[in-house]
């Protein structure tokens, strides 16, 4: 079994492809929560998803009245990933994006929607009934490859960073991370 | 110099001894040239101006919950404030690098909030200039989110090594960073 997650409308043959908010998916579903049992996907596959997670979902943190969270986005898929399988994630490296605000000063479109903001995406406005589906489209959440490592030696995965040509054909950037998790 | 703080009428009333710590450390400096992200009340925005009488301050607030502008005039200091009715990432878009020799950021307060607007003011800053990021502490229930940012992120966007030097007498321990 292999899923995408977070698909939207980017469908993957061969995947099962799970998105909360988008009606294309064959699965509507809380990646958080996924309907499937211990040790039984070979692969996981989420482009560009995880920085539209809530920043508790995906960290270690405890927060202000000290609850602590222990990234349950990534516990979730170490649990349904057999022992061997892996997942690709890929996001914005916002690493390398503050480096280059710094360095050149510029501030592109690019760069503002991989920034957390009121923005959302105009182009996606129609897809979406209400504001709580258009804030599924919004970048709340940023990651590097520390904070990737870290996340992973909690959790138990091993990872690696992909290479420009390991890459999403979609997504060929500098500023894309792309990680292999492997169980 | 003690403000009157009768001025905002109970809007946003409260916190008179964060507005003075800004106010004196502000006379310190005597900034000409500055830039506030978050401006709400003017609680800080305006001890900035009448603490520099020379300066100009451009004042960013997507969502004001006061009328900002006339609140300002009405204080005699609006010749000298500007304000932009944006979200920061495009109201700063129109200025150059290094051009602000004050700083004061006081708009998101969760990590990637105030990340963003830490790393897109940081290069209108001026060398010799001054950052202050407000509400490193839990004092008004942001929790701590801001401080935790900057010991992540201070060294990667300044290239100095964070040291949490806090605004004298202010209460949310605002950060002082300076290039």
């Amino acid at each position: 079994m292999k899923l995408n997650l977070g698909c939207g409308n980017n469908l993957l043959d061969g995947y099962i492809n799970i998105d909360k908010y988008d009606k294309a998916a064959d699965v509507q579903a809380d990646i958080c929560f996924l309907p499937y049992d211990d040790d039984s996907v070979e692969e996981i596959v989420a482009y560009q998803v995880i920085e539209h997670l809530p920043y508790w979902q995906t960290h270690i943190v405890t927060n202000n009245i000290g609850v602590t969270y222990d990234a349950p986005f990534f516990q979730e898929c170490f649990r349904v990933l057999k022992p061997g399988g892996f997942m690709v994630t890929e996001c914005p490296d916002v690493e390398y994006i503050a480096k280059r605000i710094v360095e050149t000063g510029e501030i592109d479109y690019t760069t503002i929607c991989n920034l957390w903001g009121e923005y959302y995406r105009p182009w996606d406005k129609e897809r979406y009934e209400d504001w709580e589906h258009q804030a599924g489209s919004l970048h709340i959440n940023g990651f590097t490859w520390k904070t990737i490592q870290d996340i992973a030696a909690f959790v138990g995965f091993k990872v690696r960073l992909n290479t420009m040509d390991e890459k999403h054909p979609n997504y060929k950037y500098e500023e894309n991370l792309s990680v292999t998790w492997t169980k | 110099m003690a403000l009157d703080w009768n001025l905002w009428n109970g809007e946003g009333a409260d916190g008179h001894d964060y507005s003075q710590s800004i106010y004196d450390f502000v006379k310190e400096l005597q900034p000409k040239y500055g830039l506030e992200i978050g401006v709400r009340f003017g609680k800080s925005a305006l001890p900035t101006l009448l603490a520099s009488p020379d300066m100009t301050l451009i004042g960013v607030d997507p969502n004001p919950e006061f009328e900002i502008v006339e609140f300002m005039q009405k204080q005699g200091v609006g010749n000298r404030f500007h304000f932009i009715n944006e979200p920061s990432p495009e109201a700063l878009k129109p200025f150059d690098r290094e051009q602000f020799d004050w700083i004061y950021i006081d708009g998101l307060h969760d990590y990637w909030g105030v990340w963003r607007d830490f790393v897109i003011a940081w290069h209108l800053l001026a060398p010799g200039g001054v950052m202050v990021m407000d509400d490193c502490d839990n004092t008004l229930g942001y929790g701590t989110e801001v401080l935790e940012m900057l010991q992540d992120w201070a060294y990667i966007v300044t290239g100095t090594p964070f040291k949490h030097e806090a605004v004298k007498g202010n209460p949310h321990k605002a950060a002082i960073l300076r290039k």
